[in-house]
């Protein structure tokens, strides 16, 4: 397919976009109608609206809100209702652009899963973010940019361990592994990147001190 | 098309003689070309203020800008022009032809005055003749907020479009209906913007005291203060004598 050719609009059948301000496109009267939206410009019949409304609805737990005004909710259900006005129309390609500005933590765990789960479907995720820890622990590929250039791109293992990269990009590296930095002297590799790595290996020196 | 009409107006920092005069010395100049301009009754007079405000342009480095604000009312004067020559009984042409030159002139003379001065210059003009300083604030939030708006609007209209809106579609009445998911999202931001902006405005200690000082003050130059006179005693020697010509 080539995207020079397409509109927004054929495009947008494919690609879905989770905008990073949710204010800049709630409007309708009911958070129903609001995940309807999309799903009634893309001329679904009656019956598949009711039903992806509920489904997206269910997914992102906003089954009970379905009759309340988007702008009564509060900012983290503004987020998944979205979110949801994105899943109901089942797009190949979900673009999340900064998903974790301003969520406490379990909603950012709420979301990894909810990554996960759509990973499962075999849907493509795109997240663009500066959430260096929720990238290290979710995702399996990192494009690095820096000055609307790409100047990295690969497993995160071999991205945000390298010192040089990250202060080009102005990244800072992962907790663990800049806990795995601080602790060279006593035999820690550098390109740590998992809590469970860091804790396996302080255990063993811990172990061999004791001994 | 609203921002392609705001360029033959929006201030650009520049370096020339009409942008180094002071706003008072420009207003001057800008209300006598008005008054010339609506007590003239010769087309040659007119066509004569058009070289003098391209003159003004050129001096000012904003031809190109002046030209496209000329452009873009260029139809509604010809619209002027038939309007005058339908309802108009007697002199049609010369009336008609006259009501078309002094719609474009004025464009022309307030095009070259925004362009040419700074809007917080401006304010500061208007505070020294007496305008409250609320007002003047709101003057120059409203200029420095069209960018801000006309993103907005850019960011609403991409996130419905990737939902599938499509704004061109259908028949008068749902193209009206189409924008209903723009404005919504549109209003609701700038109102949140507004409050915002008030409480920043407060924070910052906005109307603590009764009388502000402020870290820019205008002043009059020597060549300020020779414009201003030659302006007024040409114009007030013009509109006095009224000549043949005029």
């Amino acid at each position: 397919m080539d995207t020079r050719q397409c509109s927004v609009a054929e495009l947008s059948r494919h690609v879905g976009i989770v905008f990073q301000n949710p204010d800049h496109q709630l409007f309708a009267e009911t958070v129903e109608k609001e995940v309807a939206f999309a799903l009634e410009n893309f001329g679904f019949s009656r019956e598949l609206i009711r039903k992806r409304t509920n489904w997206a609805l269910k997914l992102m737990g906003l089954t009970m809100m379905r009759h309340r005004s988007p702008f009564t909710l509060s900012d983290g259900e503004k987020r998944r209702l979205a979110i949801a006005c994105i899943l109901a129309y089942d797009p190949e390609i979900i673009v999340f652009d900064e998903p974790t500005a301003g969520q406490d933590g379990l909603q950012k765990e709420k979301l990894g899963e909810l990554i996960k789960l759509l990973l499962t479907q075999n849907k493509t995720i795109i997240v663009v973010t500066h959430d260096i820890e929720f990238v290290s622990e979710r995702f399996k590929r990192v494009v690095v940019m820096s000055r609307g250039r790409i100047i990295a791109d690969g497993h995160p293992r071999e991205i945000l361990t390298d010192e040089k990269l990250l202060i080009s990009a102005n990244l800072l590296p992962p907790q663990a592994t800049q806990c795995a930095w601080e602790l060279r002297g006593f035999n820690i590799p550098k390109n740590i990147l998992y809590y469970y790595e860091l804790k396996t290996r302080i255990v063993k020196i811990l172990l061999g001190m004791m001994r | 098309m609203s921002t392609s009409l705001l360029r033959g107006f929006v201030y650009k920092r520049k370096s020339s003689v009409l942008h180094r005069l002071d706003p008072r010395t420009k207003a001057i100049i800008l209300i006598s070309a008005v008054a010339l301009i609506f007590t003239s009754v010769k087309v040659s007079f007119l066509l004569l203020l058009l070289f003098v405000s391209m003159f003004l342009a050129y001096v000012g480095r904003v031809l190109r800008e002046w030209l496209h604000s000329l452009k873009s009312v260029f139809l509604f004067s010809i619209f002027i022009f038939v309007m005058n020559y339908l309802t108009v009984y007697n002199d049609k042409l010369l009336y008609s032809l006259l009501m078309a030159l002094r719609f474009i002139l004025l464009t022309s003379f307030f095009s070259i005055f925004f362009l040419t001065t700074n809007p917080d210059d401006f304010a500061q003009a208007l505070l020294k003749v007496g305008v409250p300083y609320e007002y003047t604030l709101t003057f120059t939030m409203a200029i420095r907020f069209v960018p801000t708006l006309a993103r907005d609007i850019q960011l609403i209209i991409d996130s419905q479009r990737s939902r599938g809106l499509e704004l061109e579609k259908g028949n008068i009445i749902t193209k009206v209906k189409n924008y209903i998911p723009i404005l919504i999202p549109l209003m609701i931001l700038e109102i949140r913007r507004s409050i915002m902006i008030a409480e920043a405005l407060e924070a910052r200690a906005f109307g603590a005291v009764r009388k502000r000082t402020f870290y820019r003050e205008l002043h009059l130059s020597r060549i300020d203060i020779i414009i201003m006179t030659c302006t007024l005693v040409t114009v007030a020697l013009i509109l006095l004598l009224k000549p043949q010509w005029f």
